[in-house]
């Protein structure tokens, strides 16, 4: 069963990588549906870079889930991170991610449920748009830390440009990380019977993980439909069996 | 021949008062540095100090050690520099003090991080300076107190802390992909000793484990698995006066051993499941000489007894026995009959010569 339950854990920070041809929308639409149908007392907060709430809201619907309801009694917290970076030569910024990291904290301690999980969606436009890398490091770091205090767990969404060759937020972000999910194209190119690849890491930190992981040599194989995913494994989807 | 590995983990030797651990994202040497501290809290009469600042504490300490009064943590994750507005001691004076008000006796010293307490303190000139004052303040403790770090490389400090200068002893630990040694054995022939001579292998390991980007590529590019396994190479590199039982130096002593959370930490390279495949390989064994063409032939080329025989009794007409024809009596005579041309004369001609 693929994507395993409790995944991840509170506490816990879960790296999803993808590459251009192998996006992983349908991974984090997947964990905020799961997570809010979970339990009444599951919250989320979003915190979307790149993505407005619009599109948000239309892959939820595709799931018969109305984000509207869930905004209107602050179950699910939108955070449009746009609105809170710092950037530009005029102003002093000594941290341009601060003000960011401070709407998130308010937003946990706003009505704590036990179940809490925080959204980032995506971590490499940042540095796209100008962050310099330590200053994204440093925010990597507080904000898992504040996860770690507040008993929240984390789901972090980074683009690959250079597949073969960590970038340099990468390399902070495989040090930080409890769990990495890979999501690769096919080597041999476009499918129509399979979108993608996902392989499951572990984090250099983690100790005793409760999910084994999952190289890229026996990755497990999905495919995108209008429903949502189906994942198999390699050699035993629809187009082969 | 005792693992050199868990010598270096368990019972630091006198006067190796320096450990270091090197990572990379190919390759975590955590769970080491986390058996180091395991060890470390277990053993009595020994204090332990680890500071924590990029790792959470729970990834070295379980529960039950935790509660230990041996071991102190110092918890600095939360003090990112920019994001934490709580108001206490800077970084370095608040290691320094920790550290210099540990209760008496031998100490251990453990950084998780060396790199984020660079970029904290904001200059590796800094850092440089207070690990080596953290080293004077463990050596001075004495018997075997040790300082403990763990770096990822590459790092702009590792080269300043593996320098003699810095400390004259050390035991350095590496942790290498073992999809590095796999690469060494099909694409440059070398296999690691004992299968290889020591210094052909060492000769073409260093400089490769050296260029970080071709483990990376090895273990994330497209042939790669994408992250890397639980269990690992390592290698052990011991440098300066580590006197064994018969006292005798050792300049540097360089091996590469295993570590394979299965078989219980460190093992032999052979225990490493990733590797058993150089060891099992068969040898290639020599051709049994030319073909024989008489084997697997439809017709018969062998001869029946009889057949033999009277193959035998066949006369071979020109070979020559070696003995002479048979004597008829009569020697060897030239016979001549002179016909009316010849003009044979039995005087000798010369005899009229005056000379």
């Amino acid at each position: 069963m693929f994507p395993p339950n409790g995944l991840p854990l509170p506490g816990e920070v879960l790296l999803i990588t993808d590459e251009l041809l192998a996006p992983a929308d349908f991974l984090l639409h997947r964990h905020l549906t799961t997570h809010l149908k979970d339990s009444k007392d599951s919250r989320c907060v979003l915190v979307s870079v790149s993505e407005d709430l619009g599109r948000w809201k239309a892959v939820a619907q595709r799931s018969n889930m109305n984000l509207t309801q869930y905004l209107d009694s602050h179950t699910l917290v939108f955070i449009d991170a746009i609105s809170y970076l710092t950037l530009g030569p005029d102003e002093n910024t000594g941290t341009p991610l601060k003000s960011l990291f401070q709407q998130i904290r308010s937003a946990l301690c706003f009505g704590t449920g036990p179940n809490t999980t925080i959204l980032l969606d995506d971590i490499a436009s940042f540095e796209w748009m100008g962050v310099p890398v330590a200053d994204i490091a440093h925010f990597m770091r507080a904000l898992s830390a504040l996860c770690r205090k507040s008993d929240a767990s984390l789901v972090i969404r980074h683009h690959v440009t250079t597949p073969g060759e960590p970038d340099d937020v990468l390399r902070h972000l495989l040090q930080l990380c409890t769990y990495h999910m890979d999501v690769f194209p096919l080597s041999s190119g476009r499918s129509g019977s399979v979108s993608g690849q996902v392989a499951l890491h572990f984090g250099p930190a983690t100790t005793a993980p409760a999910h084994r992981s999952i190289p890229r040599s026996v990755a497990v194989q999905y495919r995108l439909s209008d429903a949502g995913s189906v994942f198999f494994d390699r050699g035993t989807g629809s187009g082969v069996l | 021949m005792p693992s050199l590995l868990s010598s270096a983990i368990a019972h630091p030797a006198r006067n190796q008062h320096l450990l270091l651990l090197q990572s990379s994202i190919a390759q975590t040497c955590l769970p080491i540095l986390r058996e180091v501290v395991q060890q470390a809290s277990e053993r009595a009469r020994e204090m332990t100090v680890l500071f924590c600042l990029l790792y959470p504490p729970s990834s070295f300490v379980d529960g039950s050690h935790a509660d230990s009064n041996r071991v102190q943590i110092v918890d600095r994750t939360y003090g990112v520099p920019g994001y934490d507005d709580s108001a206490g001691p800077s970084l370095k004076d608040e290691i320094l003090e920790t550290v210099r008000s540990a209760p008496a006796g031998p100490l251990n010293v453990i950084i998780d991080s060396v790199d984020t307490l660079a970029s904290d303190l904001d200059s590796h000139a800094e850092c440089t300076r207070l690990l080596s004052e953290l080293l004077f303040i463990v050596r001075t403790r004495g018997g075997p107190s040790r300082l403990t770090l763990h770096v990822l490389a590459p790092s702009p400090l590792l080269p300043l802390l593996t320098q003699t200068r810095f400390s004259p002893t050390l035991t350095h630990l590496t942790a290498h992909p073992p999809a590095l040694l796999a690469h060494l054995a099909t694409a440059y022939l070398t296999p690691p000793p004992p299968l290889a001579a020591p210094e052909k292998f060492w000769g073409v390991f260093i400089p490769i484990a050296e260029r970080h980007y071709e483990c990376e590529r090895l273990v994330f590019g497209p042939a790669g698995e994408g992250g890397a396994p639980p269990e690992a190479a390592v290698e052990v590199l011991v440098r300066g006066a580590a006197a064994d039982g018969a006292g005798r130096r050792r300049g540097v002593e360089r091996v590469l051993e295993g570590w394979s959370p299965a078989a219980g930490g460190p093992c032999e390279l052979r225990e490493l499941e990733s590797l058993k495949a150089l060891w099992t390989k068969k040898p290639i064994s020599e051709a049994q000489g030319a073909p024989d063409p008489t084997q697997n032939l439809p017709f018969n080329l062998n001869l029946t007894p009889e057949q033999q025989r009277s193959r035998a009794q066949v006369p071979l007409p020109y070979a020559h026995n070696g003995k002479p024809a048979e004597q008829n009596g009569v020697p060897a005579a030239i016979l001549y009959d002179p016909d009316s041309a010849d003009d044979l004369d039995d005087d000798d001609p010369d005899e009229d010569l005056d000379i």
